[in-house]
């Protein structure tokens, strides 16, 4: 065998290659696509911390000679290897996001009344492409944990400040009305930023306490981890409302198919849809919408919301009816041997809590139905006449915003497109491929006034 | 036709965008953007750059003729895109027009473009109630590279009234309502021959084909067939179509379908 020097040597080489295997694709990546700006910092500082662990290979190998310092070395090399098999799974998938492959616009505007919220004025998004079917927030703690164990090994870079990762279906890369989806992935940021993980489990192990019998304290903390995983879920829905409105909650209705657990009334069978909750990571679909729809009454999107004429309207507003033993179902917790019914109870005592916390949290943002009654029939009326709605004011001269393009888009997207393509020649509302050419152009038309309204916007208000 | 007035156009611009005499030039950045007898237009940040095509010509026939002639690319606000001398790509006006029902409309390059030997459009034409940004031919004609950013002026608005005295009932048109520029979608040439009786034509690679005659004598010769024999026949087509013995576009296909 070679000297153990000498197979250092083909280990820092190996690893090098395999960095630069990595940092490659961002080296080359200049020219033909454009990302956001937020990748651009991520590609940096991959660049930056693929040069590091270069040099600090490089300086290791010729300052350690002795037996014991090269077997440490051997484990830190190792040691590496793992974290850079941790971001490789991150970096393509950012290439592959640039920005004729993502719904630019949405998104810029999205990070923009993001940034409304005092407490996330720096924030900005790194999106990139997933090959699952669910939008997926990053926990920033992990990786940063991985990145950041990196940078502190060979002195390079730490991961920028402020930056997180939403990973969106590829396949959803140009769709406006479905990535209204994405704030819900915003709320995963904010919820882990406030440390609320820690705070909510805390008082849900003290309130399952006082309820059951802890015969197995295992359980115990099953039941908290499940059930805290279960409050970020409805944190994240209820951030995603009051950010965005009721688009969200309809795009939501849409993607899951909530419509079809409706009765011919417009009511849910909530013994059908109990059939298929089972002990999940993930709230009941059901409660999740019933929680929204709570959100949007306090943030004044009810009377709006009960005139659109759409199931998924109808899915939203049946789901505020829904009452919490609607969701106390037998399968619940069959796995953990657990009475479902005080575990339940607990749950419902701290979901309060999860709105208190929203408020805080959001504390300095402008309800997402302000310029609903100024604007919505305007921007209705420029898409029924086949007309980019940028170019509306109001009385002060200001033009629309972002939310509430969405909502009034989204509104027309699923109550009027035959009012629209009425006026088109040789268009039947009822053939698929006609409804779907001209329901990609509301969404171009809607992409195209968030571009404007927030380039009018920037104008208007430079300092903002 | 006369020429509208700066006037004329802000009080057009001021009608809601459901009425058929209004206009829309969205977003408008500038107040300075009027001149007395026109409106700027700034150039939009998507491009669609001319490939070199798979096979030696560009064959207006396929059916993916716009996906494999060009490239979409996409310059945000701020940055830039090199136009190679003597090269061309189709870009779009930042603005979205809304024209009247009774205005027509014609773009022009900006004198200080045009003195750079840049050209903006060969089709300037533009059809009252026509909506969508502009798609600019932009080619640089020059014997340097030009580099162009979105967000520059880049072309002038003319506006001239019509005759024209009532809306039409619909909108009519492949290209209603684009906000990027987007590849010609022409009706396949032989399409286009076969409207004004023209039933033979050259196909590259090929030869000529005699479409009404084949047609006529197919028809003729499987009439005085069995259905039996019929049907052996069109499975033999089907086989010799099913390994690519016949190109894609061959009237063939109609006649099996």
């Amino acid at each position: 065998m070679a000297p153990l020097g000498d197979q250092l040597v083909q280990d820092a080489v190996s690893l090098a290659e395999f960095v630069r295997s990595i940092s490659g694709p961002c080296e080359r990546r200049g020219g033909t696509f454009a990302h956001r700006t937020s990748s651009e910092k991520f590609f940096a500082y991959i660049e930056a911390l693929a040069d590091a662990t270069q040099s600090y290979l490089s300086r290791r190998l010729q300052s350690t000679a002795k037996p014991r310092d090269l077997l440490q070395l051997r484990r830190e090399i190792a040691s590496l290897r793992i974290s850079w098999r941790f971001l490789h799974q991150f970096v393509k998938p950012a290439i592959d996001a640039d920005t004729l492959n993502l719904p630019d616009a949405l998104v810029q505007g999205l990070s923009v009344r993001f940034r409304e919220i005092p407490l996330f004025r720096e924030t900005d998004f790194i999106f990139i492409h997933s090959d699952r079917f669910n939008y997926l927030n990053v926990t920033l703690a992990v990786f940063k944990r991985r990145a950041d164990s990196i940078s502190k090994c060979v002195s390079g870079p730490e991961f920028p400040p402020n930056l997180s990762i939403i990973g969106i279906p590829y396949s959803q890369s140009s769709s406006l009305f479905l990535n209204c989806l994405i704030p819900h992935e915003m709320g995963h940021y904010v919820f882990g930023e406030l440390s609320l993980g820690i705070k909510f489990k805390g008082e849900l192990e003290s309130e399952l306490l006082t309820r059951i019998d802890p015969g197995n304290p295992s359980n115990i903390g099953d039941i908290v981890e499940l059930l805290a995983q279960w409050i970020e879920e409805l944190f994240c829905d209820a951030f995603a409302v009051r950010l965005v409105g009721f688009c969200f909650s309809a795009a939501f209705a849409e993607l899951f198919d909530l419509a079809r657990l409706l009765d011919e009334r417009g009511k849910y069978d909530t013994q059908k849809s109990r059939d298929g909750a089972e002990f999940a990571e993930y709230p009941p679909d059901l409660l999740r919408l019933r929680q929204q729809a709570m959100r949007l009454e306090r943030d004044g999107w009810w009377n709006e919301l009960k005139a659109i004429d759409s199931q998924y309207a109808t899915s939203i507003v049946a789901a505020k009816e829904l009452e919490d033993k609607d969701f106390v179902c037998p399968a619940l917790f069959s796995e953990h041997s657990m009475d479902p019914v005080p575990v339940i109870q607990s749950f419902f005592k701290i979901l309060p809590r999860v709105e208190i916390e929203l408020e805080q949290a959001t504390a300095g943002l402008t309800s997402s139905s302000r310029g609903w009654s100024a604007f919505s029939d305007g921007i209705a009326s420029c898409l029924e006449h086949g007309v980019v709605p940028s170019s509306l004011r109001d009385e002060a001269g200001e033009p629309s915003d972002v939310v509430t393009l969405l909502n009034s888009a989204y509104r027309f997207y699923v109550q009027e497109m035959p009012k629209l393509m009425l006026h088109i020649a040789k268009a039947d509302p009822a053939s698929i491929s006609d409804r779907m050419h001209w329901a990609r152009r509301v969404e171009l038309w809607t992409s195209k006034a968030i571009e404007d309204v927030l380039l009018l916007r920037r104008k208007r208000h430079p300092a903002a | 036709m006369t020429v509208l007035s700066k006037k004329i156009i802000i009080a057009r611009l001021g009608l809601p965008a459901s009425e058929a005499k209004s206009l829309v030039i969205t977003p408008l950045l500038d107040e300075d953007c009027f001149d007395e007898d026109s409106v700027d237009l700034r150039l939009g940040t998507h491009f669609l750059l001319p490939q070199i095509p798979p096979q030696p010509y560009f064959d207006q026939s396929g059916s993916r003729f716009a996906s494999q002639t060009y490239l979409h690319l996409h310059a945000p606000l701020g940055d830039y895109f090199v136009l190679p001398a003597h090269q061309t790509v189709l870009g779009a006006t930042l603005e979205f027009i809304k024209m009247p029902f009774d205005l027509s409309g014609e773009i022009l390059t900006k004198s200080s473009v045009a003195r750079s030997f840049m050209l903006i459009e060969t089709a300037p034409w533009i059809h009252p109630f026509y909506r969508g940004c502009l798609t600019l031919e932009i080619a640089n004609v020059s014997n340097t590279s030009i580099l162009l950013y979105p967000g520059m002026p880049i072309g002038q608005l003319i506006l001239l009234k019509t005759a024209i005295r009532r809306p039409p009932e619909k909108l009519a048109g492949s290209y209603v309502g684009p906000v990027y520029p987007e590849a010609p979608s022409p009706a396949p040439p032989r399409e286009q021959l076969l409207g004004i009786g023209i039933d033979s034509y050259r196909k590259p690679g090929h030869g000529w084909v005699h479409e009404g005659a084949m047609r006529k004598e197919f028809h003729e010769t499987m009439n005085a067939l069995t259905d039996e024999h019929r049907e052996s026949i069109r499975r033999l087509l089907k086989l010799l179509d099913r390994h690519g013995c016949f190109p894609g576009d061959t009237p063939i296909h109609k006649l099996l379908a």
